[in-house]
């Protein structure tokens, strides 16, 4: 996995395909952009593009590379070398959700189950470590190797260390037997690096029946984080807090039922954050998903980056916008990390608006302003 | 058994020379145990054994590590990492630049189925056992890290796991000194050149230490020189805050949080701008989260480091106040501007608007956010004139120079702003004077301004009056309405619905920024809606004033009438009791930039604090929070409770007495004396001046101040205190009635005008009063002016009569105190019977001490013969009378209390005691002295009275014992004088100079020239910035004490110019003769030495100058001590040898 760097996936050239798009149309370029306004326009052609198979455009060139020569709408073709490839290389039938996405459904890539059937079809598709991370962010617009999920350890420790699909099968299936275990280290990167350390299957199995984490005992670790940020800036109520950070009393809007929810994406709408979101997380309720855990998170972190009172008056110059850009960037992803979500990923829209709100001049008032999008009377 | 090796445990190698003893576990990390132990040749060192604690692993009795089943593999991997980190280190050790920071290394050794490497062999410790050492060493030893870490980076490596644990210090002998100038790295697990680094191998770091590309297994490949310089920049904060540093304060806008800080010392120190900015910058240049943000080569760090270690090196610095914005600050941004642009432009800007407004607020909102442009922040709090303001103990002060009682406000002002103009002559200072109410043309004094605007850097004043001499900024109300419900919300969180009421309350006070909040405050602690408020708000006439308008400008001036009517509307909505109004009115008298609470209640012995809490949640008093919590009143506030005090009678009698009794006596360590009088001095100034109430009760709490506190401070101001208080009472005493309280304050009034050598008029003073006393049969008031009488002629002499009018005043005294004495032993005394006192002679307040009234006559008659005898110099010329009137002393005191003949724990008996030794002293019965004073000490000692002011003496008397006694003991004397200055510490007593001084003189007299040295630089340069009255000879005998150490150090040039200059001095010195005279006589001593020593070349013209120095000094000798004193005879035999001179 030695080029399996973050700095790499950003960098990656720009051609025809979705993610490319997305970039270019709708946000400029990303970093040390002069555009702080984001119109109705944007909003528009980000909707347009979300229906844009993105999916199947990873599929098609990975094909390619590996000497089957299509293109997106070779669905049958794909189809058929998908199916082919899965009873050759795993020995099983091609799932029909996958044999779905090829027809051309998008894959929820916040559904947790959807995650194996990623990692299986990277696998048929040859990929290694580092085109598999690569394939995730690119075309399932997601982030791999939550460590403190047992299939992707299985995953990232059998990639890592080249073992083939019966091992990984059997790893799989023996991990499936294991129960969660308590007052083991909650720290990802630190489980990161304890995976990397082994070099031997046995001793794996070992570290993974000490280290398996439900769902739970997962997100321990992120609601501490995001009651931390809550506490340090709510002043009033939950709601009141939510206004402060969204720019709206969500409450008085959603009662109004004048929110035209199509105006936004919904990757980027689906699922924020509530003041009920708030409360329940800090009254140890259990909390909603994934998504909403980690939009909670990255919102707080941007609100709590950006709310300076100190810079009143102050014209902020571009490099002082870059600057702290970067460090937001860097911040929020220690964050994620460090709760077990994947860090923050340009090519996902919700990060992406995030992270083009940070890179404006005022970065909570450009948010405030996309949020207003939602609130535009019909 | 316990995991780890046991003490004593011997642990060898087959077939391997080493061996090892354990003395002791001093750490653990990960994967190791660090133990301290002695190696076979007997030296001490570190070894460490792999022992991975995140694996399951028992230690079995003879020390052998045995690995589970399921953890062997890892095991074993992690030995080799082990072997690894020991491999490295001997790499690194071979590379030259490392050698100083790297421990010479052995080989892995193998034993107890694990491994173990020999690490360091000094004396010292991991750098996180160090406690107690200073910033400057905390510091210090950063810089060394950061050099250390340098040599790796430059060596191609990077550390990775800098942290106080993997760093040795080691300690000079004797173990409690550390070496700052070399650290040495000692865990070498995490050390990798970059081009090992990589996704799948694992380095050791250690998360709270750690920059976050460490802790993200995707950004491995940004880890560079900049990794080690964010975890560089987290030792230096947890070195400066003594805590790991969070995320909000990874940015380029953090603030740090430097008045937070615990120890005192380094609070201090961080209180400078220059450091703020200085560790603001490194900080902001370190610990970021992006790579990119920090600094990129560890050179720009240890820059920065040696900068800082500049700046704290410094032994004169300014002690800059902390300013504390509100944490909730809204609009203004235009305002704000507006003060930047208009700094750039002008020297000098006024902020201006009307009370309540915003205008301080605003100002510190500039200051925080422009600190970094400026060297220094000065900012004082107007206390209604100028020199007051920047004698304000809490505000701006210089490092080492303290105020002294005596000083008045504009000495230790003008003293103050002289040192800061030295300081601040290269630097960019911010001159802030806050809440200043009055015009230019009308700041007094005149002398302090002028030296204010000679500083270098801009001026800005908030003002309430409307300057058009210089550039303004007006401040108006919040146009923006939206900001002023943020403002209410802030403190009084409303539903939706109460919107419209929170407009009405805006409106009805106009936008006002004080009353919003005011308001907000009380609809929160009355748990009231904004609805409710408004209606009260009405009902009591707020909002409906006449149609008056907030904002009403005459004459150029901004005027604040109807804010104030508004406050005390809604004072009295509020309905405060009288024990809040009290504490209102503390805080309106005391100092306006606020009290320490602490103080606040030492001084007023305050034990409930239910009240200050409830002003506090009603938002009538602002507490300020950061290591120590502030109390403060707004102005607009203060000056509508002064209003309050003044119409209501029973209130103010009740503060006043509340007030009287605070001042009377310090009764709490928690305050120092200066900061005591300090209080009562504003409390004084606020009545007299600032808020002019001249009721009854006030002047007679200003007679009460000025009685006791005359000899402190500035005997002008106390004149025109008490010429207040005569006249209050004059005007409230009906007709010509006879009043002992008014005689009191002209008592007083005579007092000074004799300190301040006013004699005629003083003595005009005593005598009208006098027969007023005689007629009104007040015998223990005609007592008193005999004695005033017979002090002042004392002094007083422009005719010969003076003598016998002072011994015809003093034996009257004498007869009116024996004749009180008589009659508190009488059964019906005639004099002093309660009835007379209160009745005809009005008494009052002064009656309740009636019983100590002869007494204390007949101790301050002792005191009187005791002044005739030199206390300053231990020696007189004319000991027979001096002895005489000390026998007298000791016979007044023991008639004012027989049983003081024994020794016991009174003031009045100590004195007997040092009265005996000083006849003793002067008797040349050194010994008999000796023993009285050690009987006093020893006495002393067992009741625990080390440090008291008697103490002081009692140590400082047999240091002048030592120097006297053949031969002198030296070393006693120097001992002795430490001990002084160690009460004087105790005591926080600031004016030591007498000793220090003496103790500079011994230190060269015994050849201790280093010590000399750097006490008489710091003497000379303390005493040179001291006004006149307070200098005294103080600076002279520093430039002699100089010119002596010069003359030690054979430089004779340069003492004979300091000797020249320290004779200057003494001709201008004010101070009494004899003292003058007596340090004349020294210097020309050392002058003459100076001219006539072996290493000089002896002409006829040294010759001449020496034997006329001699002379001088036998002059000056015969003058002040006399000639039988041992350096006048040293003098003598020096002008015998030149009789015989053969050149002469």
């Amino acid at each position: 996995m030695a080029d399996a760097d973050r700095q790499d996936y950003n960098q990656l050239e720009k051609g025809d395909s979705t993610y490319s798009i997305y970039e270019g149309l709708c946000f400029g370029d990303m970093f040390c952009s002069e555009k702080i306004e984001f119109t109705e326009d944007d909003v528009k052609a980000a909707i347009d593009l979300e229906s844009k198979p993105a999916f199947l455009e990873g599929v098609a060139e990975r094909l390619c590379m590996l000497g089957i020569n299509c293109s997106v709408s070779d669905t049958k073709l794909i189809t058929d070398e998908v199916k082919r490839r899965y009873k050759e290389r795993v020995g099983e039938p091609c799932p029909r959700t996958v044999i779905e996405w090829l027809k051309g459904q998008k894959p929820d890539s916040n559904k947790r189950n959807n995650r194996i059937h990623f990692y299986k079809l990277c696998f048929i598709l040859e990929m290694n470590i580092d085109e598999t991370a690569t394939f995730f962010m690119k075309h399932f617009m997601s982030y791999p190797f939550n460590y403190k999920d047992t299939t992707d350890a299985v995953f990232f420790y059998c990639l890592m260390r080249k073992r083939p699909y019966s091992t990984i099968k059997s790893m799989l299936e023996t991990a499936s037997t294991f129960r969660a275990a308590k007052g083991c280290p909650d720290h990802t990167v630190e489980i990161a690096k304890q995976i990397c350390d082994i070099d031997d299957d046995d001793s794996f199995m070992q570290y993974l029946s000490d280290h398996c984490y439900n769902s739970e005992q997962q997100y321990m670790r992120a609601r501490a984080a995001i009651i931390q940020l809550i506490d340090a800036h709510a002043s009033g109520t939950t709601a009141e807090l939510l206004e402060k950070i969204m720019g709206f009393n969500y409450q008085l809007n959603r009662n109004n039922g004048d929110c035209r929810s199509d105006f936004l994406p919904e990757e980027f709408t689906r699922s924020l954050p509530t003041d009920q979101t708030f409360q329940d997380i800090k009254e140890g309720r259990k909390p909603e998903t994934y998504e909403t855990l980690r939009k909670a998170l990255v919102i707080l972190s941007f609100y709590d980056s950006y709310v300076t009172p100190r810079d009143l008056g102050e014209e902020l110059t571009k490099k002082q916008v870059e600057d702290r850009l970067y460090d937001f960037y860097e911040e929020t992803d220690r964050r994620l990390l460090d709760c077990g979500f994947v860090p923050l990923y340009e090519k996902n829209l919700f990060d992406k608006v995030i992270l083009f709100c940070a890179n404006s001049m005022s970065p909570l008032d450009t948010f405030y302003g996309i949020n207003d999008l939602r609130y535009i009377e019909a | 058994m316990d995991d780890y090796l046991s003490r004593e445990y011997v642990l060898s190698f087959p077939g391997q020379p080493e061996k090892y003893t354990i003395i002791s576990v001093i750490g653990r990390g990960a994967s190791t145990i660090a133990y301290s132990v002695r190696n076979e040749l007997g030296a001490e060192c570190i070894l460490k054994e792999y022992y991975p604690h995140n694996l399951t692993i028992e230690r079995t009795a003879s020390g052998d590590l045995n690995c589970s089943e399921k953890d062997l593999a890892r095991f074993e991997q992690g030995k080799n990492d082990f072997t690894f980190a020991g491999n490295t280190q001997r790499e690194i050790r071979n590379n030259i630049s490392l050698q100083n920071s790297t421990p010479p290394s052995r080989s892995v050794l193998k034993a107890n189925n694990t491994l173990y490497l020999e690490v360091v062999s000094f004396t010292g410790m991991t750098l996180d056992r160090l406690c107690d050492e200073s910033l400057i060493t905390r510091i210090k030893l950063c810089l060394a890290v950061a050099e250390m870490v340098e040599q790796y980076h430059k060596s191609g490596y990077l550390c990775l796991d800098i942290k106080p644990d993997n760093i040795f210090v080691q300690t000079k002998p004797g173990g409690k000194e550390v070496v700052t100038d070399f650290v040495v790295y000692i865990d070498f697990d995490s050390v990798r050149k970059k081009k090992e680094l990589s996704f799948g191998r694992s380095i050791s770091f250690t998360e709270l230490w750690s920059a976050p590309e460490q802790l993200n297994p995707y950004s491995y490949k940004k880890i560079c020189a900049a990794t080690d310089i964010y975890t560089l920049g987290e030792l230096v904060f947890w070195s400066v805050f003594g805590r790991h540093s969070y995320d909000s304060e990874h940015r380029d806008y953090s603030e740090y949080p430097f008045d937070n800080v615990l120890n005192t010392e380094t609070r201090e120190a961080l209180s400078r701008t220059v450091i703020q900015n200085a560790l603001a910058e490194l900080f902001h240049s370190t610990l970021r989260s992006s790579v990119r943000n920090r600094f990129q080569s560890v050179d720009e760090l240890i820059l920065l480091l040696k900068k800082l270690i500049d700046e704290l090196n410094k032994k004169e610095y300014i002690v800059e106040s902390a300013i504390r914005p509100k944490d909730f600050f809204v609009g203004r941004a235009d305002e704000l501007k507006q003060i930047d642009d208009a700094i750039h432009e002008h020297s000098i800007v006024f902020v201006s608007g009307i009370a309540g407004i915003g205008k301080s607020e605003l100002v510190k909102q500039y200051i925080c956010t422009h600190k970094k442009e400026y060297d220094n922040i000065l900012y004082w709090t107007y206390n209604g004139n100028l020199d007051n303001t920047v004698a304000s103990e809490q505000a701006v002060r210089v490092s080492g120079i303290s105020r002294m009682v005596e000083e008045t406000d504009l000495q230790y002002a003008t003293r103050i702003l002289a040192k800061i103009g030295d300081l601040t002559k290269n630097q960019n200072s911010l001159i802030v004077i806050d809440n200043l109410d009055c015009l230019v043309e009308d700041i007094s004094p005149k002398e302090v301004w002028k030296q204010l605007q000679s500083l270098h850097g801009k001026i800005l004043i908030t003002t309430r009056v409307k300057e058009t001499l210089y550039k303004t900024v007006s401040i108006n109300a919040l146009t923006n309405t939206d900001d002023l419900i943020q403002l209410f919300a802030k403190y009084c969180p409303f539903p939706d619905g109460e919107l419209e009421s929170v407009h009405g309350i805006i409106d009805s006070v106009e936008s006002h920024t004080l009353l919003v909040e005011l308001l907000a405050h009380h609809t929160t602690a009355t748990h009231a809606a904004p609805s409710q408020t408004l209606k009260k708000m009405l009902n009591n006439g707020i909002g409906s004033l006449s149609g008056e308008s907030v904002r009403v400008l005459k004459d150029g001036e901004s005027s604040s009438d109807s804010v104030y009517a508004h406050v005390q509307k809604l004072f009295s909505m509020e309905s405060i009791s009288d024990e809040h109004a009290i504490f209102l009115a503390m805080l309106a008298f005391l100092p306006a930039d606020g009290v320490l609470i602490n103080k606040l209640a030492a001084f007023y012995l305050i034990e409930n604090f239910e009240s200050l809490n409830w002003l506090i949640r009603h938002g009538w008093v602002s507490s300020i929070t950061g290591k120590d919590e502030i109390l403060k009143i707004h102005p607009t506030i203060a000056t509508v409770i002064a209003e309050y005090v003044r119409t209501n009678t029973a209130l103010q009698e009740c503060f006043f007495a509340r007030s009287y009794e605070a001042i009377r006596i310090r009764k709490s360590k928690e305050i120092s004396e200066a900061e005591h009088v300090a209080l009562a001095e504003a409390l004084a100034l606020s009545t007299t001046d600032r808020y002019v109430i001249k009721s009854r009760s006030a002047a007679i709490f200003i007679e009460q101040y000025v009685g006791m506190y005359s000899k402190y401070g500035n005997a002008d101001q106390k004149l025109a205190q008490i010429i207040f208080a005569v006249d209050a009472l004059e005007a409230t005493t009906p007709g010509n009635k006879y009043s002992a309280i008014l005689e009191n304050a002209y008592f007083h009034k005579a007092n000074l005008l004799w300190t301040l050598r006013e004699y005629e008029h003083s003595i005009q003073i005593c005598e009208e009063h006098l027969i007023k006393s005689k007629e009104s049969k007040d015998i223990y008031f005609t007592a008193r002016w005999y004695m005033m009488l017979s002090r002042i002629c004392h002094d007083y002499q422009p005719e010969d009569e003076v003598f016998s009018k002072q011994l015809k005043y003093y034996f009257a005294g004498v007869r009116y105190a024996l004749k009180l004495a008589g009659d508190i032993d009488r059964k019906n005394p005639r004099f002093l019977s309660t009835h007379n006192l209160t009745e005809n002679l009005d008494y009052g307040y002064l009656e309740s001490g009636k019983q100590l009234f002869a007494k204390n006559l007949l101790i301050s008659m002792a005191a009187l013969m005791e002044g005739q005898s030199s206390t300053i110099l231990y020696c007189s010329k004319e000991t027979k009378t001096e002895i005489s009137n000390l026998t007298k002393a000791i016979d007044l005191r023991e008639k004012a209390s027989k049983r003081d003949k024994d020794l016991r724990n009174t003031a009045n008996s100590h004195k007997i005691i040092l009265d005996k030794a000083r006849i003793a002293f002067l008797s040349r019965k050194y010994y008999d002295a000796k023993e009285l004073l050690q009987k006093l000490t020893v006495f002393s000692s067992e009741k625990e009275l080390v440090s008291t002011p008697v103490a002081y003496r009692v140590h400082q008397f047999i240091a002048q014992i030592a120097l006297r006694q053949e031969p002198p003991d030296y070393q006693e004397a120097i001992l002795e004088f430490k001990t002084c200055l160690e009460i004087a510490e105790d005591l926080l007593s600031h004016n030591t100079y007498m000793v220090r001084l003496e103790l500079g003189y011994t230190y060269v007299l015994n050849g201790e020239l280093n010590n000399a040295n750097y006490l008489n630089m710091n003497l000379w340069h303390e005493t040179r910035l001291l006004a006149p009255e307070i200098r005294k000879t103080y600076y002279a005998d520093a430039s002699r004490n100089m010119g002596y150490l010069y003359y030690a150090q054979e430089n004779n040039n340069v003492a004979r110019n300091m000797l020249h200059r320290a004779i200057d001095e003494y001709k201008i010195a004010i101070a009494p003769s004899e003292l003058v005279s007596f340090g004349k006589a020294r210097t020309y001593m050392i002058l003459a030495k100076c001219y006539f020593s072996p290493n000089c070349d002896q002409t006829e013209l040294s010759l001449k100058n020496a034997m006329a120095c001699f002379n001088n000094a036998k002059y000056f000798y015969e003058n002040s001590v006399g000639l039988e004193h041992p350096e006048a005879i040293a003098c003598l035999e020096q002008l015998k040898l030149f009789d015989a001179h053969p050149q002469l």
